[in-house]
């Protein structure tokens, strides 16, 4: 068949046609090689401009559709739905942009921009001769969702998932659900007791039946994509296999250890916040001068992030010890108070109310907690404004620390080739947003894994990680998109280095067997999998991996195209 | 005394500083004395006090707030200094502090501040005005009625 191409050039209103001769570069195409329409659009996006392009697919009966436009970023998913309702197969379309790459970047330069234009329609008539038809791939979903960690953020996903009616698989590393939340005495700011939140939440997982709740269960191996995960399950000797759809990782973090600082290990009566809420409970009796320390090995140079709510949780053990006993003398020597949060202000005005000191202390002279034997017994601190040290005596010391990631991290992170950040804790796809996925299809995390995050954080991100992760499994099949890299057995050598640098894990080992008759083993795609990122195309020495789409045929004639001296 | 002052902290929200330093730096203190001095500043008097307020009974830094309300006017946080400075001067005269005060020639009743007094004086360079100072507004007041009695009670043909 003929290539009958059909080119379509939009001013943008005047972003483009502003800058750049829209009608000369119009003229200009009609000119090139087996282009049998051309035309300007003031917006190519506009219905206009859309029933312009199916009404010419029917009516010069195109078979190849340029558009020099915006950015594909933003419109390609438009312009090929567009195509295809018009009869033409979504993949022989080819997005120009000639704003973001021309009239955007040459704003003073007018006839250059167009020259450059001219380039670039030239090239995408190039490329788009040599597209092929390709077809969505489509896979089945597993409607059951693996959920590891069973704090609150895991507790409230499989909740929620298993509310929807799908099957959730909890697999909890201790043999208690409930996570760190378990060691938390009272929540801010409303001081309930933590067992009141978590209580409920634990007995309706246990209770419910679409729930199968793996205790003293650890991960021990991942494999497959969305839709299709297959999980190995370690418990004390045995193992299990698991088949699900999706997984929702919500593992946590910890709290950190300062071994070594403010007589941390050294002294009886120095000790973390969770340590102390574990301690005591209610009764306070004995404490009447307390010294907390915040910002704990937070903030500084080996962990540069802010525990988000640490402050809050020494400001609230502080109204604890303050309502107990309304004489306690409470100091709280701080870095900055950061009570951002709903509700928090208030809570720390409240703090600020009840008579509870507040001392900066500058991170050039920090704190001094001096004792005898194994108990400390006064504070000492630099006051930068007075410019001398204050003293207090005390009988308690508490250390305010952040959260740190979990131990596990790493091993999860290789497991399902999921990305850890440089703090330690997982890295989701997008900071603002994709908060809760990750770029590997299927997989979706939740709470303190990726970043430290407070109760409601946890469970609004538990719900968030729930809903998202019910999408595929509610669609019953993924569709993913048809530009993924193929492998050509014959050509390949084997050497293994895609597999290496595909950051999905969509390439593995395959048998193949060679027209000689020979068996041997070859890298392959698994085009669910692949997200069409092309760095197995560039690694590839033999040239055995090509990218649908982007193949070294269609870019070499882009690329040879360039040079030619536009008219 | 010292439970007293710790209250009079509370009272007027001292705590509730956020070390912002607003109060300071609208402070008269640097345009009427001509220098500014850390410890005399709100900001300072605020940060000791709500600290641990020792030993201040006989302090000099205390006696040069003018009382005038600018600071608490200006505290994002609710720091009520006025009210404080004028309480703690209260309970300090109360206790018998009252070296750095002065009094009505008068009646004798607190006056001002008399670092205050001195430094009004000089740019008054003392004069009929500079006297009018030290006279409470209550026997200002007290003395100009006086005239006045006298005045209704003078002979009619003589007025």
């Amino acid at each position: 068949m003929p290539l009958r191409i059909g080119v379509f050039i939009c001013h943008c209103g005047t972003n483009i046609g502003g800058i750049v001769d829209v009608p000369e570069v119009v003229e200009y195409a009609r000119t090139l090689p087996n282009v049998v329409y051309a035309e300007g659009n003031l917006y190519t996006c506009s219905e206009d401009g859309l029933s312009s392009i199916r009404d010419m697919i029917e009516g010069y009966d195109l078979n190849r559709v340029v558009v020099a436009s915006c950015t594909p970023r933003t419109h390609e998913p438009l312009f090929r739905k567009n195509c295809e309702s018009g009869g033409l197969n979504k993949y022989l379309f080819e997005f120009v942009n000639i704003r973001e790459h021309c009239s955007w970047v040459h704003m003073d330069r007018h006839d250059s921009a167009t020259l450059k234009a001219k380039d670039l329609v030239r090239m995408g008539v190039a490329k788009v001769s040599l597209l092929t038809p390709q077809e969505d791939l489509t896979t089945d979903v597993i409607r059951a969702s693996l959920i590891i960690g069973g704090g609150i953020s895991g507790l409230t996903a499989a909740l929620t998932l298993a509310n929807q009616g799908y099957q959730v698989e909890l697999v909890e590393k201790k043999d208690r659900l409930g996570g760190l939340l378990r060691d938390v005495n009272r929540v801010f700011p409303t001081n309930d007791p933590s067992k009141e939140l978590l209580d409920p939440l634990i007995s309706a997982v246990l209770n419910h039946k679409k729930i199968s709740a793996h205790l003293g269960t650890e991960l021990a191996d991942v494999n497959g994509f969305v839709g299709n995960f297959s999980i190995l399950l370690k418990k004390d000797a045995g193992t299990e296999e698991l088949k699900v759809g999706t997984i929702i990782l919500s593992t946590g973090a910890r709290e950190l250890k300062p071994e070594g600082m403010f007589g941390y290990g050294q002294f009886n009566n120095v000790m973390t916040q969770l340590e102390f809420e574990r301690r005591f409970r209610s009764n306070y009796h004995g404490l009447n001068r307390v010294v907390m320390i915040n910002c704990v090995g937070a903030r500084v140079e080996e962990r540069t992030y802010c525990g988000r709510f640490c402050c809050i949780t020494g400001i609230k053990n502080a109204i604890l010890l303050k309502e107990e006993n309304p004489q306690t003398e409470i100091s709280i020597l701080h870095r900055d108070i950061m009570a951002c949060g709903k509700a928090f202000e208030d809570y720390y005005r409240k703090a600020l109310q009840m008579g509870i000191k507040f001392i900066r202390y500058s991170v050039d002279f920090p704190p001094e907690i001096v004792g005898s034997d194994d108990m400390a017994d006064k504070g000492k601190v630099y006051h930068e404004l007075m410019g001398r040290d204050v003293q207090m005596e005390t009988d308690i010391v508490l250390l305010t620390t952040p959260l740190v990631p979990g131990e596990d991290n790493q091993e999860l992170s290789r497991m399902m080739r999921i990305p850890v950040g440089n703090d330690g804790y997982f890295l989701e796809a997008h900071q603002k947003l994709r908060p809760v996925e990750f770029p590997s299809d299927g997989i979706f995390v939740a709470g303190c894994a990726r970043y430290p995050t407070e109760i409601s954080e946890c469970v609004a991100q538990g719900y968030a990680a729930a809903a998202k992760a019910a999408v595929p499994m509610a669609r019953g099949q993924v569709i993913s998109d048809a530009f993924t890299s193929e492998v050509a057995p014959l050509r390949c050598s084997a050497c293994g280095r895609c597999i290496d640098v595909c950051p999905f894990g969509a390439i593995d080992w395959n048998e193949f067997k060679e027209p000689s008759g020979e068996t041997k083993r070859v890298a392959m795609v698994n085009p669910t999998e692949c997200k069409g990122c092309g760095l197995c195309v560039a690694s590839c020495l033999s040239g055995a991996v090509q990218m649908r789409g982007f193949t070294d045929e269609q870019i070499l004639a882009m690329v040879n195209t360039t040079f030619m001296v536009a008219s | 005394m010292k439970t007293k002052i710790k209250q009079i902290v509370l009272e007027n929200n001292l705590n509730y500083c956020l070390e912002c330093g607003k109060c300071s730096a609208v402070c008269p203190m640097l345009d009427f004395y001509g220098e500014y001095v850390y410890d005399r500043s709100p900001r300072g008097v605020v940060e000791r006090l709500s600290l641990d307020p020792e030993d201040i009974e006989d302090e000099e830094g205390l006696w040069y707030c003018l009382v005038c309300h600018e600071c608490t006017f200006f505290c994002p946080s609710g720091v009520n200094f006025q009210g404080f400075m004028t309480e703690l001067r209260e309970l300090l005269l109360q206790h018998g502090y009252r070296n750095h005060a002065v009094f009505c020639h008068a009646c004798g009743s607190y006056l001002m501040p008399k670092k205050e007094f001195e430094n009004f004086q000089k740019i008054l360079e003392g004069g009929k005005t500079g006297e009018l100072l030290s006279v409470c507004q209550r026997c200002k007041k007290n003395s100009y009625v006086e005239t006045l009695y006298k005045l209704a009670l003078w002979p009619k043909a003589k007025r």
